[in-house]
């Protein structure tokens, strides 16, 4: 696998998506990103907005199983993670055997995540972040690939358990989806209301999808690109004295060091699909908003002064200039 | 192929940096160059327009050079290329990773070849500047160049100030030249050691006035040194030299010499010749009262020890008057040339001073004819100048008028040194400015001219007169510029008679000299000659 062939290979399932979801190509651009590099991703929208769809044509154009779970107030770990049944044999012989929950699937999507109680919730990213469940003492690994795609609903919060920092930093984007232009809706209203809806065709299959992780794995960084992402996450945290008096004013936290993380596993993600075999500055600060959105912790002051953390991004990346050659008039 | 374009991007880089600098800085270099313009435009300077060009220059040239010379890595040129080419990083990664020989690394360092084969660094590191800055640059620079170009109203005071410093220049020098005039003793060598010195702080004088000042004051320190009596000292020293060497009273070649010779020598003589002796050596104290007082006494005592047959005291009083003789001709030496430059200071003041006065007058407008016009006894010089380039000269006391389109005036100044006769009348003199100051009469010997029927006509030593009665005769101007003063003073034979045929040549050819040398106008100079002439004849 090289970057090039890597490069047609994710173009090819985005067509193949894009025959069915349409107007969410950040959306499915940036699915596409967690997914090489083997991170999850929490999706920030109203519902309608094909969320469901997306992540049900990405499972067939990779051929790889997918499940889909319905947060509730009453939905149990076991319910996620599965759990011991008790088996009869023929020979009327009895014994425990564990019956996998949906989790155990090469792509999840965690429908209203939110809405589960934390008990549950924390059982689900357990299992996202250890990339194993732990049912009655015995550890049993996920299969590979594995993604999570997590939904919320930021109208409906009431009943809602909104998930703790902690557990959103195990989230490597947070991705909005914006309400689709009219143009689009139309374009949507037309291909669903019609007697075929289309489907997706088959790309590839789940070991070229670990070609292409692993590639994104073996990809070079160079010094100033990460020296890059190092200074955006330490300008987004409010004890700096020189930081940018938005940062300070209105950021509780700071980004973690996964937010570094995940914008140079992003980043080459990004330059491998662009078909490049290094990545760039520009790579990083495309991904510094849905990587470091759920990072920041904001106080009262930004909902009060209608400040997002979308906003403070914006402050960060222009306060952290892109490195320059430092040489009057060269760019 | 990644080199290559790096090498280039590295030169392209260099006269960006060039292109960038000289943009920042030609607001404030032009500015600067705009206030010395103005500087110059204010002051009589004549740096602020070199200078102005010069910082410009030197500013390009260091702004150039410093491009030339200055390390650029290539690191940051890679950086540059990326940036401007917007190749995403391509070059600065295959920089970095040059050395990695996994699959990865070739395809850094392929697609960084292939990116370069097709740069070009002018499109990477475009010239970019503020126009705004440039603007302001501009405005400026055309703003010096204009000031520049117009007339400036301090070269006149620049070029005076040059014509000043050549005058004092000029005066240095002559100043040098009569320096080194001086004998080879010590008194000349000491004089002109201080001549010297007065050159060096007259060529480091700031304008004509301190000039003037530095050598008046150095005339009135030498006139201060300078006997009163020098003339009349000198008559008698090199008179009482003469009348020996025509008619020596024994062997030598000088005076000193030939006293003591006959004071050694009076033993030998006889009673007449003690007489005759005497008979002489008190005609020659009685020339050396007034210059040679010291000389004088001793001859005059020696005539009587010899008048009264005292050999011995006679030749005491002779080896005295050898003695002082010998001092008065050394001491009249180093009076003589401290005289002589003073006299010459005098001179080189008078020529600053007509510079400074035709410099001052030279800024008057258009073109003035004075001329003056005057009359006076004694002697007596003026001077009419009209503004402008006119010049008048007048004798005595005199007027000038200016024709032309400027305004003539004219000034005479005169001076005149009235002599004493034996009537008591007394010439005075009349000075051009109106005013006269009439000469010193000696008192004369009677009521008619004195003339010694043994040695013919004799002149008077007007500063060696010992009694009598000195008469100033103040002038008062006329309407002609004519002054005549006259006194009838008390009188009397003045003892201060030098024969006119010792003198009448060295007079003569003094006042030619001195005539030369001075300022006189022509006719005065004439005049001067034809009467010593006369005298002559």
């Amino acid at each position: 696998m090289t970057p090039e062939q890597c490069a047609e290979t994710v173009s090819a399932i985005e067509a193949e998506i894009g025959r069915v979801i349409v107007g969410q190509d950040r959306l499915v651009s940036d699915v596409l990103l967690c997914l090489l590099a083997e991170g999850h991703v929490l999706v920030e929208g109203v519902p309608g907005l094909g969320k469901t769809v997306m992540l049900k044509a990405l499972a067939e154009s990779l051929d790889l199983p997918w499940s889909r779970i319905q947060f509730t107030p009453d939905l149990m770990p076991a319910d996620i993670v599965g759990t011991q049944i008790l088996h009869q044999g023929a020979d009327g012989s009895r014994d425990l055997r564990f019956r996998p929950g949906p989790i155990t699937s090469n792509l999840v999507l965690a429908d209203e995540v939110n809405r589960a109680t934390p008990k549950t919730q924390a059982a689900m990213l357990e299992a996202m972040q250890e990339r194993a469940v732990t049912v009655a003492g015995e550890t049993r690994p996920l299969p590979r690939p594995f993604m999570v795609m997590a939904t919320q609903n930021p109208l409906e919060m009431e009943g809602t358990y909104p998930l703790p920092e902690a557990q959103l930093d195990r989230f490597l984007f947070k991705v909005i989806v914006p309400f689709p232009s009219a143009e689009d809706l139309v374009t949507v209203i037309e291909r669903t209301t019609q007697s075929s809806i289309p489907t997706p065709n088959q790309v590839c299959n789940g070991e070229t999808l670990s070609e292409m992780i692993a590639l994104v794995r073996q990809m070079p960084v160079p010094d100033h690109v990460v020296r890059h992402a190092v200074d955006i996450v330490v300008a987004s945290h409010p004890t700096r004295s020189d930081g940018p008096e938005a940062i300070r004013r209105y950021v509780r936290f700071g980004a973690s060091p996964r937010g570094v993380q995940a914008m140079i596993l992003t980043a080459k993600a990004r330059a491998l699909m662009d078909g490049r075999p290094s990545v760039s500055v520009d790579d990083v600060r495309a991904g510094a908003k849905p990587a470091l959105r759920h990072r920041l912790v904001v106080g009262y002051e930004a909902t009060a002064d209608a400040t997002t953390t979308d906003d403070l991004i914006d402050t960060i990346l222009e306060s952290v200039a892109e490195p320059a050659s430092g040489i009057r008039g060269a760019p | 192929m990644l080199y290559a374009f790096l090498a280039r991007m590295r030169r392209r880089l260099r006269l960006v940096w060039a292109w960038a600098t000289i943009s920042w800085l030609a607001p404030a270099v032009a500015g600067f160059a705009v206030g010395l313009v103005l500087v110059g435009r204010l002051a009589p300077l004549s740096w602020p327009e070199p200078m102005a060009l010069a910082l410009t220059a030197l500013s390009v040239c260091a702004v150039g050079g410093w491009a030339m010379i200055q390390r650029l890595p290539l690191g940051p040129v890679a950086r540059a290329a990326d940036r401007g080419l917007d190749t995403k990083d391509a070059f600065s990664a295959a920089l970095q990773f040059q050395s990695l020989d996994d699959d990865f690394g070739t395809r850094i360092q392929n697609r960084a070849n292939r990116l370069a084969a097709s740069a070009d660094p002018a499109e990477a590191a475009p010239f970019t500047g503020n126009p705004r800055r440039w603007g302001v640059a501009l405005i400026l620079a055309v703003a010096a160049v204009c000031l520049a170009w117009i007339p400036n109203p301090q070269d006149e005071v620049i070029s005076q100030r040059q014509a000043e410093q050549e005058f004092i220049e000029q005066a240095a020098d002559d100043i040098d030249e009569l320096a080194e005039e001086f004998g080879e003793d010590d008194a000349s060598q000491a004089l002109s050691q201080e001549l010297h010195e007065l050159a060096e702080q007259v060529r480091n004088a700031d304008d004509l006035t301190t000039a003037i000042d530095l050598i008046d004051e150095a005339q009135t320190l030498l006139d201060q040194r300078t006997p009163d009596n020098l003339e009349s000292q000198s008559a008698a020293i090199q008179g009482l030299e003469r009348s020996l060497d025509a008619r020596p009273v024994a062997k030598g070649d000088s005076a000193s010499e030939q006293f003591a010779e006959i004071a050694d020598s009076l033993g030998d003589l006889s009673g007449q010749e003690l007489a005759a002796l005497s008979t002489r050596l008190d005609d020659l104290a009685a020339t050396q009262i007034a210059g040679n007082p010291g000389v004088a006494k001793a001859l005059s005592e020696a005539a009587d020890a010899a008048a009264a047959g005292n050999a011995g005291a006679a030749a005491n009083a002779l080896d005295a008057a050898s003695s002082a003789q010998a001092a008065s001709v050394a001491g009249l030496s180093g009076n003589t040339a401290t005289s002589a430059a003073a006299n010459n200071l005098a001179s080189v003041s008078a020529n600053l001073k007509d510079a400074k006065q035709g410099e001052g007058q030279g800024e008057g407008q258009g073109q003035g004819q004075g001329e003056g016009q005057g009359q006076g006894q004694g002697e007596g010089q003026g001077q009419g100048q009209g503004q402008g380039q006119g010049q008048g000269q007048g004798q005595g006391q005199g007027q000038g008028q200016g024709q032309g389109q400027g305004q003539g005036q004219g000034q005479g100044q005169g001076q005149g040194q009235g002599q004493g006769q034996p009537s008591g009348s007394v010439a005075g003199a009349a000075g051009g400015s109106g005013q006269g100051q009439g000469g010193v009469g000696t008192p004369g010997g009677g009521d008619q001219p004195k003339i010694d029927t043994n040695d013919g006509l004799t002149v008077i030593d007007p500063t060696s007169v010992g009694a009598g009665e000195e008469i100033y005769l103040g002038g008062s101007p006329t309407g002609n510029g004519e002054v005549v003063g006259k006194a009838d003073g008390v009188t009397s034979i003045s003892p201060a008679r030098v024969p006119l045929a010792e003198l009448i040549n060295e007079y003569t050819q003094r006042a030619t000299e001195s005539a030369n040398r001075s300022q006189l106008p022509p006719s005065q100079q004439r005049l001067v000659r034809d009467y010593f002439n006369l005298l002559s004849q």
